[in-house]
């Protein structure tokens, strides 16, 4: 079985106005991302509290635990479970709910209710905890026996998984061992009767025949002898006193003694040409042996709900091991029927999780990106599987979302964002550079199929992307076959703007399209013209010499924007006459040079956009003005685009079902 | 390999019988008999399906116990567990007496074991899983209040459906089979019966139907059900989800019926569709007597098929309550007498040797008044004052029919018990009856306590009583009954500390500083304090039915502790003589099912004929178990008086109207080793002389 919803009302972040927090589970691995705070912990913590978690460790409900905005002071905690194997049907057939035909499986829910009585008799405030079966929860307790079936095996964060491997008085690893079945089953009892070599022997049998050693040892006996000696004089007659040394414990139960020599044992981790590296290995490298025992144990548990909860599994691991350790567990959740639960901020986890398995959570409330639940179809699925990687996985925390087709509006975008006021790094935006397919994919993560059902996420997404019809111009400078304004007319330019935005605006994702063309040319067009035509020539400058094998000294690079802008300024003249004399095919002198101006980067030895940007972001960085006069020589698209992932959209609360 | 998916049978050996026998405090001897070839070891290690026939006094439920309590400690299933179903809790009690405190007891009262009633495993696995499926959160299958939720939406039986108005004639008959209506078999359709007027009601659009099915719903709404529903309620779960029987069978692969016997037609039936039929049958032990059916509900029937016991059984011939000679007394009433051995006693008298000696009182319509003199004085010479006055001494005197007939059809004297004891009152002995008042609830937790000594069972019962009547609110929902109720109220309350207090200070009161209330007190200061409590549970004013609920009822509904005071209310006759005294308990067969006297008389009662006269033959062992040919009242009246002279460890007597035996009669029945007195009108007895 799995757990395949969780609902939480009242519960710290998670309030009871409207929807409750619902969060759906798949079987296998579920990752949960989202921004500090919004309720990661929390869905863990309820889940510790609900099914309870295999370490026993005493987890006490706290004032703050509850909704600050709740008056009713009952924090209500669902958890229903889904494809119970014949195991779990019997076990917990009193507890089941049957659906309305006998085809619909029976499903288990488990409520855990906690009220604040409002009393605190003895000092102590008094806060009764409820666990009950039933869709309402109005089913029978559930029995100790059946709570332990459910608990969930739970590794915190930053866990310090040197002590848990180490000997002492119940040790998780002499738990780990305890439970599995070889233990018990390899080798054989010691029998004092029977002569066995002692590496046939089982742990049990190791132990006793050590203690019937020492009991009979020759340095061990004579000093009893001795200590007899002595008590012999100090006896009665008749009533002789006699000592004897015996081992401590050896009398126990067998399997007390089972275990007091299991905690005897360490567990440490050695590389294969260092095999005892003395435990003197990483925090890391304890934290994958530590997960990897704990996954032993779980996938030996026959009845009950296999639940792994592991929060930020990403601790102490470089991130290479972060994507095995991901890999590993998605592994290991299919192979062994485990479900495991885990939540993150790393980029680099998320990358290695599929899309299927991930659920955003946003605002109090949870987005799953299984297919299904958002507006990717399959192959986007697919092609994200692919391609959403270590980079892009950023979008997953961010409070905004810039999607963008290339490398220069990746190193663009953010200068100018701060320029005009609204830094990306303050504003937790994620730019995500697409690099030229796929931008609606992208964006479709971030649009949900059933609004009305799970409402949709509160992160504003901004497509920006060119609108690819030239000036008239265009035709005469630049040899491109794209229509032009005028002949497609002032109809078919809004059509076509509208054509390019249906595809992806929808929900909070909101298509920016070029005011004009291209990113480069509306720079140019709005008031960048010198600053665009300088970077694009260094960039020129820069390859060529970069073919050489050469870099761009500071002093060449001050004699080329020397050069740069006598040319420019040469260009500017040559369109102020091209455009008195109408030779500019009937378009505006700002079209004509901004033309010009672009042309560098599709004629002749193309300047790169890339190393352009590059240039051009230095260039701006250094020039000193105010936001607002930024705001007006920019195109518009752009200061738009930045406002809205910078401006908190609000999440559209679920329709009350 | 999975050790939870496969299911192997626990082997139980001689050691584990041992140990059990430690466990329960027996001798060791105990399931072994002193030669070491008792049946009990049989059954104990037995681990097929088979059915137990066990005599009276065999230690049947101490076996099962038993074999419970070996079975527990080798139990390593956490998904399986055992299933032990009787008709009363007796099972569960006795399992708590013995085992309560030890660790295999605790383990074996819970999870994944489950030990309870039939009605409480239909309950718990089909019926409420299903109505809590379809939104009916708390459902109460509670008869009365059924009963009075129908009467209220029938405009108290006056608007019925026509159909029912030419299918009963009489009034009061049609009211009360409407009020019993309740559900029956997959399909819920609807059964109405009232006395011998039974109307089936097919799941349908018929008019009638849906009207009262209208009815029915809605008081399910409300969270109650006819106790006869339980069982469609299964039923019908059971066809809409076809696999849950077997997953019921794989949670309990071993299945224990105690006093299979008594197993209705519709508990076998639906016993053998969750367990039996079909492929994958659990392994089943079923332990009784079918010497010993009787039923408690006049109309109730044994089972037709399914039959116990069945064509594979073990018995158990040997009674460690009695001796030889009541044994041969007993055996021929058998319905297929199985050579009844008595190896009992456990102490032997001390005033007599070998053995008491079992008497027929023979009297006369003018002497019958004075059998129950003639018992004491027998009982007063056949006991010593130390017998007399343990803890174990019962004497008792039953007869089979021990209520007034409705009306005389030709009833010869005597007739019931009452013709012996004119003090006797019928409605005493019903055991554990429904409280009808607060104060009854009171008083009946205060006899409890008395008994028990211990608090709880009082706080318990008054805690029922408050919630029985917070349930007479106006046009609420059932409130729910979980298993603490005073906890549950405590919760209920927590958000008005005030009544609250009122509520723990009454309790106090009652049970520790004064004890429960006088008519004074409860009209001038208790009625008002209970009736804010019950209005705070129910979280609303109730009802007018409230008041009945609450009016001032001092007569006990269960035996309270034999004071002096309540002596002849508890149907306890006693006699004195020379400053020696005794005490007989008069009830009937019934009444006295499962238990163990020191002493007993059976009375000669009237069902259609006098019953002891009829029995006669198998007195005299003319006749030797039952044939068709005895008909099926005489197979009745066999099985009630098997039960009765099966229960005394040492005295068995029997009263007899003198003129219906003659002398051939006279001498068979002394060979048979009875000594037969003539009761006298003054009192006095006289030894019958042969000539």
């Amino acid at each position: 079985m799995h757990l395949s919803t969780l609902t939480i009302r009242n519960f710290r972040c998670f309030g009871d106005s409207g929807k409750p927090f619902e969060l759906s589970l798949k079987s296998g691995l579920t990752a949960l991302v989202g921004e500090n705070d919004a309720g990661k912990t929390a869905v863990i913590d309820a889940l510790r509290f609900a099914l309870g978690t295999t370490d026993q460790d005493w987890f006490r409900l706290e004032e703050s635990d509850f909704h600050q905005n709740d008056t009713k002071k009952e924090i209500r905690i669902v958890c229903r479970f889904d494809n119970l194997s014949s195991r779990d049907q019997r076990a917990f057939v009193e507890y089941l709910t049957y659906g309305d035909t006998a085809k619909d499986e029976p499903v288990l829910y488990i409520n855990w209710l906690a009220v604040d009585t409002g009393t605190a008799p003895k000092g102590r405030p008094f806060r009764r905890v409820e666990i009950r079966s039933g869709m309402n929860g109005d089913g029978p307790q559930l029995a100790p026996e059946v709570r332990e079936m459910l608990r969930a095996t739970y590794l915190r964060p930053l866990r310090d998984a040197e002590s848990a491997l180490s000997a002492g008085r119940g040790s998780r690893l002499s738990q780990v061992l305890l439970q599995t079945g070889e233990v018990k089953a390899s080798g054989i009892g010691y029998d004092p009767c029977v002569q066995t070599d002692p590496k046939f022997l089982n742990v049990l049998g190791i132990g006793d025949f050590a203690n019937a050693l020492l009991e009979k040892q020759q340095g061990i006996n004579k000093t009893r002898d001795k200590i007899n000696a002595h008590l012999i004089k100090l006896s009665l007659h008749g009533d002789e006193l006699n000592s004897s040394i015996k081992v401590s414990g050896a009398n126990a139960s067998p399997d007390n003694r089972l275990r007091q020599l299991l905690e005897k044992l360490d567990l440490s981790l050695g590389f294969g040409s260092k095999p005892d590296a003395g435990g003197k290995l990483g925090l890391g490298s304890n934290n994958l042996l530590f997960m990897a025992c704990e996954l032993l144990l779980m996938a030996q548990e026959d009845a009950g709900n296999k639940l792994l909860l592991i929060e930020e599994p990403e601790a102490h691991l470089h991130t290479q091991r972060q994507l095995r350790v991901m890999k590993y567990l998605q592994e290991q959740a299919v192979e062994k029927g485990v479900q495991i639960i885990v939540t993150t901020h790393s980029p680099n986890l998320a990358s290695a999780i599929s899309l299927d398995n991930m659920v955003m959570i946003q605002n109090g409330h949870a987005f799953s990106l299984a297919e299904g639940e958002t507006e990717l179809n399959s192959s986007d699925y697919h092609f994200l599987e692919r391609f959403l990687d270590v980079t892009k996985a950023n979008l997953f925390f961010a409070r905004g979302v810039m999607i963008v087709e290339g490398d220069a509006e990746n190193i663009l975008l953010p200068t100018l964002a701060k320029l005009i006021g609204r830094d990306f790094t303050e504003y937790g935006v994620s730019i995500v550079n697409v690099g030229g397919v796929g931008l609606r994919r992208y964006a479709r993560i971030f649009q949900r199929h059933d609004i009305v059902k799970t409402g949709q996420l509160g992160i504003p997404v901004a497509c920006v992307t060119d609108m690819d019809v030239m000036p008239d111009c265009g035709k005469l400078i630049i040899k491109k076959e794209l229509p032009t304004k005028g002949e497609l007319g002032k109809a078919g330019l809004t059509a076509k703007r509208a054509a390019l935005s249906e595809k992806t605006t929808g929900q909070t994702v909101k298509t920016f399209i070029a005011n004009e063309w291209t990113l480069e040319y509306d720079l140019a067009y709005f008031g960048l013209a010198k600053d665009v035509y300088v970077a694009a020539h260094l960039a020129k400058r820069d390859e060529a010499l970069a073919k050489q094998g050469k870099d761009l000294d500071e002093v060449t690079a001050k004699k080329e924007e020397q050069e740069a802008l006598t040319a420019f300024n040469s260009l500017e003249q040559e369109a102020i006459n091209n455009t008195s004399n109408g030779l500019a095919d009937g378009c505006a002198y700002k079209k004509l040079l901004a033309t010009k101006v672009y042309a560098l980067f599709t004629t002749g030895t193309k300047a790169s956009k890339t190393i352009s940007a590059q240039y051009l972001a230095g260039a701006l960085e250094d020039k000193k003005l105010t936001p607002d006069a930024w705001r007006e020589v920019l195109p518009l698209y752009l200061v738009e685009a930045i406002d809205y992932v910078t401006g908190a959209v609000d999440a559209v609360p679920k329709a009350d079902g | 390999m999975n050790s939870e998916d496969t299911f192997e049978l626990p082997t139980v050996t001689d050691e584990d019988i041992y140990r059990a026998s430690r466990l329960l405090d027996l001798p060791t001897t105990a399931f072994y008999g002193t030669d070491g070839s008792d049946p009990r070891q049989n059954v104990l290690k037995c681990m097929d399906s088979v059915d137990v026939a066990a005599c009276p006094g065999s230690g049947k439920t101490t076996l099962l116990v038993a074999k419970l309590a070996i079975l527990a400690e080798k139990w390593q299933y956490r998904t399986r567990g055992i299933c032990v179903l009787s008709h009363t809790n007796a099972a569960r009690h006795e399992i708590e007496k013995y085992l309560g405190n030890t660790a295999t007891g605790r383990r074996l009262l819970g999870y994944p074991h489950y030990i309870g009633t039939i009605h409480g495993f239909v309950n718990e696995f089909l019926a409420l899983p299903l109505l809590r499926s379809r939104g009916y959160s708390t459902t109460r299958f509670d008869t009365d209040i059924s009963k009075r939720k129908l009467l209220k939406l029938s405009c108290g039986g006056k608007k019925l459906p026509k159909y029912l108005y030419h299918k009963i004639q009489n009034e009061e008959l049609r009211i009360s089979a409407v009020c019993h209506a309740h559900y029956v078999g997959d399909n819920r359709d609807i059964r109405l019966s009232a006395g011998n007027v039974n109307v089936n009601l097919k799941r349908s659009e018929n008019e009638t139907f849906k009207q009262i099915d209208t009815w029915k719903l809605a008081i399910l709404k409300d969270g109650y059900a006819a106790y006869e529903d339980t069982f469609a309620y299964g039923h019908y779960t059971l066809k809409k989800y076809p696999s849950l029987a077997k997953i019921i069978r794989d949670r309990f692969p071993l299945l224990f019926i105690d006093e299979a016997q008594d197993n209705s037609k519709e508990q076998s039936a639906i016993l053998s569709r969750i367990f039996m039929e079909s492929d994958n049958a659990v392994i089943r032990q079923r332990f009784g007597d079918a010497n010993q059916a009787i039923f408690d509900f006049q109309g109730a029937e044994g089972a037709a098929t399914d039959k116990f016991p069945g064509v594979s059984k073990m018995e158990l011939p040997n009674s460690y309550r009695f001796g030889q000679t009541i044994a041969d007394m007993a055996d021929p009433l058998g319905l297929e007498p199985y050579g009844l051995q008595g190896i009992g006693p456990k102490k032997a008298l001390t005033s007599c040797t070998p053995e008491a000696q079992h008497t027929i009182f023979l009297f006369d319509e003018n002497s019958a008044a004075k059998v129950l003199d003639a018992y004491g004085e027998l009982l007063l010479e056949t006991f010593s004052d130390l017998e007399l006055c343990e803890e174990s001494f019962s004497a008792m005197a039953v007869g089979q029919v021990h209520r007034p007939p409705a009306e005389d059809k030709g009833h010869k004297f005597p007739n019931h018990v009452g013709h012996y004891w004119s003090d006797y009152d019928p409605e005493q002995t019903k055991h554990d009856p429904v409280p009808l008042t607060f104060m009854q609830y009171v008083f009946a937790g205060h006899g409890k306590s008395e008994l028990q000594r211990e608090t709880h069972v009082m706080v318990e019962k008054i805690a029922e009583g408050f919630l029985r009547l917070s349930d007479f609110r106006t046009g609420k929902k059932s409130l729910a009954r979980p298993k603490h109720q005073h906890r549950h109220i405590l919760r209920l309350l927590e958000t008005s500390p005030d009544i609250l207090e009122q509520y723990q200070n009454l309790i106090v009161q009652f049970t520790v500083t004064q004890g429960t209330p006088t008519i004074k007190t409860w009209a001038n200061h208790w009625l008002g304090i209970v009736r804010s409590i019950a209005e705070a549970i129910a979280g609303s004013p109730l009802s007018k039915e409230a008041d009945d609920f609450m009016t001032w009822n001092d007569t006990p509904v269960t035996p309270a502790t034999p004071t002096d005071a309540n002596k002849i209310r508890n149907n306890i006759f006693r006699y004195s003589k020379n400053g020696r005294e005794v005490s007989i308990h008069a009830g009937s067969i019934h009444s006295v099912k499962g238990q163990t006297h020191t002493a007993t008389l059976v009375l000669e009662t009237f069902w259609y004929d006098h019953n002891l006269e009829l029995i006669l033959p198998w007195f005299t062992k003319k006749k030797h178990g039952w044939k068709k040919a005895d008909g099926v009242r005489q197979k009745a009246r066999l099985k009630l008086h098997y039960v009765a002279m099966s229960r005394p460890t040492h005295l068995l007597c029997l009263a007899m109207k003198q003129s219906a035996l003659n002398e051939e009669q006279i001498a068979a029945i002394r060979t048979r080793g009875w000594q037969l007195l003539q009761v006298r009108a003054d009192g006095s007895t006289e030894l019958l002389q042969t000539r």
